[in-house]
């Protein structure tokens, strides 16, 4: 099974560096900015290798869920595509309704 | 006090885990890594300190490539904004290090990063194993088809056992890379995708160092068992021959990277120069090797020449441990005492002597007999039913009517001094022709048709031979 295959079987479901990496493209950004901008996002609590982002940059490009927009030397800007958006908002709905069984069950007061 | 250092580096190709704790620990005893192949890795003194190492694998990366791809060189900018500093890279394999306390790791997703293990693997060092397990399983399987067509022949024969055992040595190095590969994979990309763990690689580092070291102690005795003959010389060129080979074909793939030629055209060349030298030394060896096969034996030099019906036949004098005169007395001096070697081997030694008159003298007795002396007991039982088998052989003759049938009739040992002896019988009559065990050594001797042997003859024989 090929980086691909593992990848188009994950976006069903994204990872939550993947979720961050495409949050991070609602406007366009360099790719290796992304690396920086993920820990600040989430106070450091999620931090993306940059072997791993580098490999889901083009992951997302070849399903077509981000396009590139500038190339400067080896330094390539991206941005979201509708598609890579649609695919932000069923994850973003999942974990809603996730959230939303978890608050029926304990109740919002019960999140520490 | 060295500044640098070079070490012989065994990993299977996806230990990256056992590869990152070896460079970790050669950093805090304050060596670093400059380079990686195939030849060695090479290190420079640092002052002792603890760095982090990262094993990756970039896939689309090849060892043919002139030098690294934009996407390559990305992948290290990458790497390098967050701290990673390439150290060396070999093929798909990028070393980076970082000093940082506690850096982000490269790969952040075991899932991702398996898969690129394996996109390697599948690339370079698997595929090298499967043709070598192939190649492997076709040569030990004509090793095992030899032994038991012929077990004398391969166990007599030091250069037989030893590439049978360096081909053997090979399939389970290759099948146990490929198989603790698979596993590990297996596992890895399970626990990937069930909880996002990564499963730590465990390579075969042992294992490879052990049979390094079982090919070499097998080389080196194959030349003390030739013990300075013209054969020690022909194992040193072959390795040579070998170094000079791999030499050639890497120093060429080398300079056409400097050329800056393109990874497929490399690599195209590279196979084509291979398989054209390894055809082509295979055929010269062979050639040299039948054309001046008499100038590897043993020089043996006539003590005399004589010609009879155009022909020129040799005369020796060697010592032999049985001759017609220890057996009967004769007036006859125009003898020639030939014994030959056949070959030598930690387990097995053939010799076979012969006396003979002039070819203008033929009224007189000969003597032909061989002596197959088995240094290992367990052995003893194959080689017997293999001298068995040659010495009544009816290879096409299905009938045991036809006149040239043989057949070995046990006959009674104790006259022979023997445990078993066994007399060939030729188309219905018995021949003077005996194959005798003793303990350690098989004989087996030819006198004329016509020779009565006595009680007495057979116990000289067996005094003579059977010790």
């Amino acid at each position: 099974m090929g980086a691909n295959h593992v990848a188009r079987a994950k976006f069903q479901t994204l990872t939550e560096q993947m979720f961050y990496a495409l949050l991070c493209l609602k406007d366009e950004c360099y790719g290796m900015d992304i690396l920086d901008r993920v820990p600040a996002m989430t106070n450091q609590r999620v931090s993306i290798g940059s072997g791993t982002l580098y490999t889901l940059l083009e992951q997302f490009l070849d399903a077509e869920m981000i396009r590139e927009t500038k190339v400067e030397g080896r330094r390539r800007s991206y941005i979201l595509t509708d598609k890579g958006r649609e695919m932000l908002e069923k994850e973003c709905s999942r974990l809603t309704a996730q959230l939303a069984d978890y608050h029926m069950i304990f109740g919002k007061e019960e999140i520490q | 006090m060295k500044n640098t250092k070079k070490r012989f580096v065994f990993f299977s190709f996806y230990d990256r885990t056992g590869i990152e704790a070896y460079l970790e620990k050669q950093a805090e005893r304050g060596w670093m890594l400059d380079k990686t192949s195939a030849f060695g890795w090479s290190f420079h003194r640092i002052e002792p300190k603890k760095i982090h190492f990262s094993v990756v694998y970039f896939a689309k990366a090849s060892a043919f490539d002139p030098e690294p791809s934009e996407a390559q060189l990305s992948f290290r900018d990458f790497c390098e904004h967050t701290g990673w500093k390439l150290v060396a890279s070999n093929a798909q394999m990028q070393i980076f290090c970082n000093e940082e306390t506690d850096p982000t790791p490269i790969e952040t997703d075991a899932a991702l990063e398996v898969a690129a293990i394996h996109a390697s693997a599948k690339k370079s060092h698997l595929s090298s194993y499967y043709l070598l397990a192939g190649v492997g399983v076709m040569q030990a399987a004509l090793f095992f088809w030899r032994f038991f067509s012929d077990p004398i022949g391969v166990l007599a024969s030091n250069a037989n056992l030893f590439s049978g055992m360096c081909w053997i040595l090979m399939l389970a190095l290759s099948v146990v890379e490929i198989v603790g590969y698979h596993i590990w994979y297996n596992r890895a990309k399970s626990a990937a995708e069930l909880d996002g763990g990564f499963v730590e690689t465990r390579g075969h580092r042992n294992f490879q160092i052990v049979i390094l070291c079982m090919m070499l102690l097998a080389f080196a005795f194959l030349l003390i068992s030739y013990g300075g003959s013209k054969m020690t010389l022909i194992a040193f060129a072959s390795i040579a021959v070998i170094l000079g080979v791999t030499a050639i074909i890497v120093g060429t793939s080398e300079l056409m990277k400097k050329m800056k030629l393109s990874a497929k055209i490399n690599r195209n060349t590279t196979i084509v120069l291979t398989l054209v030298i390894s055809f082509g030394l295979t055929g010269i060896l062979l050639i040299s090797v039948i054309s001046r096969i008499s100038s590897f034996l043993p020089e043996k030099v006539p003590v005399d020449t004589y010609e009879y019906n155009g022909w020129t036949f040799e005369v020796y004098h060697d010592e032999l441990p049985l001759t017609i005169e220890d057996l009967k007395e004769t007036d006859y001096d125009g003898y020639s005492y030939e014994i030959r070697a056949l070959d030598k081997s930690v387990f097995i030694e053939q010799k076979e002597a012969a006396q003979r008159p002039r070819k203008d003298a033929l009224v007189y007795p000969e003597l032909d007999y061989s002596i197959t002396t088995v240094k290992m007991p367990f052995m003893y039982e194959l080689c017997k039913k293999a001298l068995l088998d040659d010495f009544a052989h009816n290879y096409g003759r299905p009938e045991p009517e036809d006149d040239m049938w043989e057949e070995h009739i046990q006959v009674e040992a104790t006259p022979w001094g023997a445990n078993e002896a066994y007399q060939l019988k030729l188309g219905g009559e018995m021949q003077q022709r005996f194959l005798l065990c003793y303990d350690n050594c098989i004989v087996e001797i030819d006198f004329d048709w016509d020779w009565q042997l006595t009680s007495e003859q057979m116990k000289i024989v067996a005094e003579k031979l059977g010790r």
